[in-house]
């Protein structure tokens, strides 16, 4: 398992697209944002392309591995199936984290304007979701085990919780139950931060399990 | 000679499970997402309180995500061919860069426009298949109208994402790349946009043209132009800015396909 997490990590950090679309992340933010007063609210309201834009980068670190038929040369390895799922996940959620954190953290520390409550808040909350981000790519590659379709249903996926969380409908029951959604509950206290993470932690187990279904019984 | 290119093009879509999956997850978006909401804060000027109101509220709103989806659907099916090495097979039968990109263009041109209008339409069935039949028979005019929008300004704001499939020739980064594009230009500056001219506050970025630049912009124009009361020059004038933009876009993207060196 070490090894495999190693060389997971070695592939994240060597790989080009991860530190452009970090530094897309901070440029995209820093326009959009630019001449406003930064705060946790306007910061989570504003996320929801970064949001994206690291989704679509971690289903595509892991289905590259599907499409070009890397995957078969750690199973001939002697390495399990599940274990080479958990090392993907692990640093998948890794690389998420940092892409997700990197803009908020920096603009947090060089502005100096969170209290150590709002910034404990904000970080567990996207902590979080990077985890469910992680989960979601890996069910995503699993399933489709090509790049671009994967990364094509994941759009439609942010999409539909985009359009769901703003309909006059259904807007506010599918608040509660899309983990995006939630993140305006969780800071407006309608939620609470306990809530909020058991409803991840079941949301992650469920793609966890669907992962684990595919990954079992999908040939290579 | 583009004829039997148009004609492998189109083959290739009617066999496409993908295609089908597309038409079927835009259809159901449109079909869960389209309310009769809209008609109590309308998103369009002047919308009238009945089948059509609510058509063309569908098309400003769930139309916009539509257009991300087919957006990005076509930037992959161009991505595609670069990947699977199609353009290579093509040019070695042949065929110019100019005439396998133009064919591209009328692919993604007929796509995005087919997925989006078929998806609106759908959305609108669920408020009565008699009540729409009648609403198209009584406001042909504007039905007709707003179909020829969907297919030139959707085509004018997609028809970018494909120049990012020459450039990247990789899914992964024209599908990254052609999202991203399309989120802000439609999401984030359409609604800089709205603001700047509902507030009349034309002070910093857009100071000089008072926001009559705006109106040069194709994703505010799709929501602009559904407005029932425009009159001929603004509908022609609205026509003539999507095909300039459109003949913009496709130029650059030729421009770069024929200098580019395939993988």
């Amino acid at each position: 398992m070490g090894r495999l997490i190693k060389l997971e990590c070695y592939k994240l950090l060597k790989d080009r697209l991860f530190w452009t679309i970090i530094l897309l992340i901070i440029l995209i933010n820093s326009v959009m944002f630019a001449g406003q007063d930064i705060s946790i609210d306007s910061l989570a309201q504003k996320m929801f392309l970064t949001i994206v834009i690291v989704s679509l980068y971690g289903t595509s670190f892991i289905a590259k591995d599907y499409e070009e038929k890397k995957i078969i040369y750690e199973i001939l390895s002697g390495n399990s199936k599940t274990k080479i799922l958990f090392a993907k996940i692990l640093i998948t959620a890794l690389g998420i984290q940092i892409q997700l954190l990197v803009f908020p953290i920096v603009i947090g520390f060089i502005n100096n304007k969170f209290t150590d409550e709002n910034l404990k808040i904000f970080l567990v909350i996207y902590f979080w979701l990077g985890i469910f981000l992680s989960f979601l790519a890996t069910m995503m590659a699993n399933i489709f085990k090509s790049q671009g379709l994967s990364i094509g249903c994941a759009i439609v996926f942010h999409l539909i919780t985009l359009l769901s969380v703003n309909s006059s409908s259904v807007g506010f029951i599918m608040a509660h139950i899309l983990p995006v959604g939630m993140i305006k509950l969780v800071l407006n206290n309608y939620v609470t931060l306990n809530q909020y993470t058991v409803t991840l932690i079941v949301w992650d187990l469920v793609l966890l399990i669907l992962a684990l279904i595919c990954v079992k019984k999908s040939e290579f | 000679m583009a004829k039997r290119l148009i004609k492998v093009e189109l083959y290739q879509i009617a066999k496409s499970s993908m295609f089908f999956i597309m038409v079927i997850t835009c259809c159901i978006m449109s079909f869960f997402f389209t309310s009769s909401d809209y008609l109590l804060e309308p998103i369009v000027q002047n919308t009238p309180n009945n089948v059509v109101g609510i058509y063309m509220n569908s098309i400003a709103d769930v139309g916009v995500a539509l257009i991300i989806i087919a957006g990005c659907y076509s930037a992959y099916l161009f991505g595609e061919q670069f990947k699977q090495r199609t353009f290579n097979l093509k040019i070695g039968c042949g065929y110019s860069r100019t005439q396998l990109y133009l064919v591209q263009c009328l692919k993604t041109f007929l796509i995005v426009g087919l997925l989006i209008g078929l998806a609106v339409v759908v959305g609108c069935l669920k408020y009565g298949i008699a009540d729409l039949i009648k609403a198209v028979s009584e406001n042909m005019g504007y039905f007709i109208r707003s179909l020829i929008f969907i297919f030139f300004l959707a085509f004018a704001i997609v028809s970018f994402c494909l120049i990012f499939a020459v450039i990247f020739q990789d899914t992964t980064k024209t599908l990254i790349a052609s999202f991203v594009f399309l989120f802000v230009s439609c999401y984030i500056m359409a609604a800089i946009v709205t603001n700047f001219l509902a507030s009349g506050n034309h002070s910093s970025a857009y100071g000089i043209s008072e926001g009559a630049i705006m109106k040069f912009y194709p994703p505010y124009l799709w929501r602009w132009a559904l407005n029932p009361d425009l009159n001929s020059n603004q509908l022609i004038l609205t026509l003539v800015i999507a095909l300039i933009w459109s003949v913009v876009a496709v130029s650059i993207g030729c421009y770069i396909f024929k200098k580019k060196e395939i993988k």
